[in-house]
């Protein structure tokens, strides 16, 4: 039976997580410090503590991630422990300043600290939802097979226009060395080929699109081409020209397409953990200011 | 049947070359190895990959060697025959196969068209994840850890350890430890607390007494160290209860748990004075009240002073005066030397500069305006002085003086001499002037005596003939003077003063001078509640007393506080 990272053996961390949040809560509410609650109570240092010992806990988890041998727990349970656990933190390390906060580097940890916490809930978002969607986007393929298919119809294509005349054969090697497949951060994540498309209508027969066009689709400029030809009649190959249509209009577009949302979906699932990573870095260097400085100036 | 194979290879910028080469072979083959017949450098080729067989009947069958097969009309096949002519798809290669039965050969045209191009572009293929790209965890988690270990801990550390890098640093307006400011200064605090040294003096010590009493520096103690010889009272810190950092409220911790900490749980000797209080609503002995409570002593004497309940019912004020507050409240008036006054507590009754306590009371200001200490009803302006016998006496001895040799006296008892008018220019002889000074000064004992004992003195003091002492009589000292009776909590009237007197001082009915006026506990309770209280004033320990105690010795900075005696 799955169990997703939020379902981990029955959501025993979910478990752990409100044990540790109610009795931070509950221990808030009792303690009746003389001075107004925040870090240095004795409660403060405790909450600190326990915080501090989670947070380093929690980028351990890099460290697991890649520990192939290990045996302790698994990586899947480990992630669920760390999901649950870096949500419990809020409570812990909010309940820790006392609601104190202030311009200085102790507040500014702690806004890091929400930060690494709200990219980590953009990813385990991402894991839950991204999956189910790419796999109904592309069903049985994967980016890999998308990539030897169009491939394939690159091969057929060229066939195909070599029976037809030697301009239209030119025009589609052409468009094969325009292509482009990826690209990158943005285009990845934004589904965008190497270029902007040209748009528009170009009546002109025989007009062969320029250097920088886009033809990852093919049905961009060659299909302009094509179009353009056929309507003024100088193309007539017949059976040819209509299954090179079809490739480039039909197929390619599709497995393109198909093939660009894949990669975004991927995108999507990788992105946020280049904000997750380098902030928990810069959190954990900020963390061990805070804890310096509050016992440099006691 | 001969083949003749022409190779067609399309290189850069549409140059087509062309090479030929005819064979007469029956089976051509067709692979990657060199000896191959129609050789293709193609790594999707096999060796030995398939072979054109030239048939006798004319036709051209192709089969495959490899298990790869190749592709014609878009299908992938093993074998395949060719009537005329035909085009299969070897790895990348095109090969046309056209049978030309008038020359008697097949004409085989071998071209590359696909692998280089796609090969090409799949080798140019860019970046298809993020992990591809330029983005990078490892160097952006590198530069925010070394970035902000700079700022909140490089930059500090420098302005500490290093007086040219804290002067730099404050050229370039690069914050130092401002940033570790863990919370408002308080306001008294800030002309210096941009310094953070000031107090924080060295790394990794808790905040040092020293740093506090190099300016608070009379700063008394809360008990008598003596007599008081507790870990709690000595080991204490200023920083134990005054922490800094929290704003202007909490300076000064008015909470009433850092007192009954200690005092709603005290162990004490059997002689002691002190009672477990913990709030004032619902753990809070009666007050009690320091007070002479025998007359005619010293106000200086400590015996003379003793601290007593307000329940003690034995409890009385020794003043040695007599004095009834309802006759003086009577809301008739009393008959004063100006007619008939109503008088109200304001009076006499008067708060000092402060506004905190009243002004003691005295005979002069308060009393003498009625109480007059007139002698002689032909002369009602003169008044003797008080308190002070031995004046007195000289006094009316000097003005019964005066007038016995003036004459012109009324009085019924009195000789001619002195009664009668003098003539101007007779002056009175010897004898004279001795029966003048001999009735002055009988007079004059007569008058005090009747002053003294029967009509002004005896009034309001203790009266006692004593012929032995200069004065002659005994009238013992009074203590009015005093203004403070709770001299270990602080009372304020000015913040009462929308009260009337009334409300707390139940003077109307009192007719004893011994009687002590002062509320009980229960009167207070009725505005002031416990540091809790819902509908009554919220009132703390601090509100009435202070910790350190104003006539005790000066503190005595703890020693064993903090890390470090340094």
């Amino acid at each position: 039976m799955h169990q997703s990272i939020l379902s981990f053996r029955r959501s025993r961390y979910l478990w752990w997580c409100s044990v540790i949040c109610i009795a931070s809560i509950v221990a808030y509410w009792m303690h009746e410090p003389a001075m107004p609650p925040n870090g240095s109570t004795w409660l403060g240092y405790t909450l600190g503590t326990v915080g501090a010992v989670l947070i380093l806990w929690l980028m351990w988890f890099g460290i697991r991630k890649r520990s192939y041998r290990s045996r302790m727990g698994t990586v899947h349970g480990w992630l669920s422990a760390h999901i649950y656990l870096g949500l419990g933190l809020i409570t812990v390390v909010t309940l820790h300043t006392g609601f104190q906060f202030g311009w200085n580097m102790h507040t500014f940890t702690y806004v890091l600290m929400m930060l690494v916490i709200l990219s980590g809930m953009v990813g385990v978002y991402c894991y839950l939802h991204f999956p189910r969607v790419m796999t109904e986007d592309s069903g049985e393929s994967t980016a890999d097979s998308l990539i030897r298919q169009i491939q394939e119809i690159d091969r057929q294509a060229l066939l195909l226009a070599a029976e037809i005349d030697p301009e239209t054969h030119d025009e589609v090697i052409k468009s094969i060395r325009r292509s482009a497949i990826g690209g990158n951060a943005w285009q990845l994540l934004f589904a965008r080929g190497k270029t902007r498309q040209v748009k528009g209508l170009s009546l002109e027969p025989k007009k062969s699109p320029g250097p920088d066009a886009d033809d990852t689709y093919l049905g961009g400029s060659t299909m302009m081409f094509m179009a353009s030809n056929i309507a003024s009649g100088a193309l007539d190959k017949g059976d040819a020209t209509r299954r090179l249509s079809d490739l480039l209009i039909g197929q390619k577009t599709g497995l393109v397409k198909q093939l660009r949302r894949n990669l975004q979906i991927q995108a999507f699932m990788d992105i946020w953990l280049y904000f997750h990573v380098p902030l928990s870095f810069a959190l954990l260097a900020a963390l061990i200011a805070h804890i310096i400085s509050v016992f440099f100036y006691w | 049947m001969k083949a003749h194979i022409r190779h067609i290879a399309h290189k850069r910028k549409g140059i087509v070359t062309e090479s030929e080469k005819t064979i007469a072979k029956q089976s051509i083959e067709i692979g990657r190895a060199t000896d191959q017949d129609i050789f293709l450098a193609d790594s999707g080729v096999s060796y030995h990959h398939a072979r054109i067989n030239l048939l006798p009947d004319g036709t051209v069958s192709v089969s495959s060697v490899s298990k790869l097969g190749f592709y014609i009309e878009g299908k992938l096949v093993q074998n395949c025959l060719i009537q005329r002519n035909g085009e299969i798809l070897v790895g990348a290669f095109s090969i046309k196969i056209e049978i030309d039965a008038k020359k008697d050969q097949v004409d085989i045209t071998v071209e590359k068209i696909a692998e280089d191009i796609v090969a090409e572009a799949s080798e140019r293929m860019l970046p298809t994840s993020l992990e591809q790209t330029w983005l990078s965890k490892r160097t952006a988690s590198w530069i925010g850890f070394i970035v902000m270990l700079l700022i909140f801990l490089g930059f500090p550390l420098a302005e500490f350890y290093d007086a040219n890098a804290k002067q730099a640093m404050q050229e370039l307006n690069l914050p130092g430890d401002d940033l570790w400011l863990s919370g408002e200064i308080s306001s008294p605090h800030r002309h210096f607390g941009n310094d953070c040294n000031q107090c924080h003096e060295l790394p990794f010590v808790k905040v040092r007494d020293t740093a506090c009493t190099d300016c608070h520096q009379q700063i008394t103690a809360h008990a008598d160290p003596d007599l008081y010889d507790l870990p709690q009272l000595q080991e204490t810190r200023c920083a134990t209860c005054h922490k800094e950092h929290n704003g202007n409220e909490h300076l000064i911790q008015t909470t009433q748990k850092l007192c009954s900490d200690c005092h709603g749980a005290l162990v004490t000797d059997a002689d002691s004075q002190l009672t477990r209080i913990s709030d004032f609503a619902t753990d809070h002995s009666e007050f009690k009240v320091s007070l002479m409570t025998q007359s005619g002593m010293s106000r200086y004497d400590p015996q003379a002073w003793q601290r007593i309940s307000l329940d003690d019912p034995a409890i009385r004020h020794e003043t040695g005066l007599l004095f009834p507050h309802d006759v003086h409240l009577d809301t008739e008036g009393v008959d004063g030397p100006q007619g008939n006054q109503v008088m109200v507590c304001n009076d006499c009754h008067r708060t000092d500069a402060s506004g905190n306590y009243m002004v003691p009371i005295a005979m002069e200001p308060h009393c003498q305006s009625c109480h007059r200490l007139e002698f002689d009803p032909a002369d009602l302006d003169r008044e003797l002085p008080h308190s002070d016998l031995t004046n007195l006496r000289k006094m009316l001895n000097e003005y019964y003086s005066l007038k016995a040799l003036r004459g012109g006296v009324i009085d019924e008892d009195a000789p001619d001499l002195v009664t009668e008018r003098r003539r101007p220019g007779k002056s009175l002889t010897r004898e004279e002037q001795e029966v003048a000074l001999k009735w002055a000064l009988e007079k004059a004992e007569f008058v005090a005596e009747e002053v003294v004992e029967f009509r002004s003195c005896n009034l309001c003091h203790k009266v006692e003939r004593d012929p032995s002492i200069e004065e002659g009589w005994n009238i013992p000292e009074v203590n009015t003077a005093q203004s403070r009776w709770l001299p270990k909590g602080d009372f304020d009237h000015e913040s009462h003063k929308n009260s009337t007197c009334e409300t707390c001082h139940e003077a109307g009915s009192s007719a004893r001078s011994e009687d002590v006026l002062l509320p009980k506990i229960a009167v207070c309770r009725e505005c002031h509640g416990g540091e809790n209280s819902e509908n009554l004033l919220q009132s703390t320990c601090i509100e009435c007393h202070d910790f350190h105690q104003h006539e005790q010795v000066l503190m005595e900075i703890s020693h064993s506080g903090g890390m470090s005696n340094e």
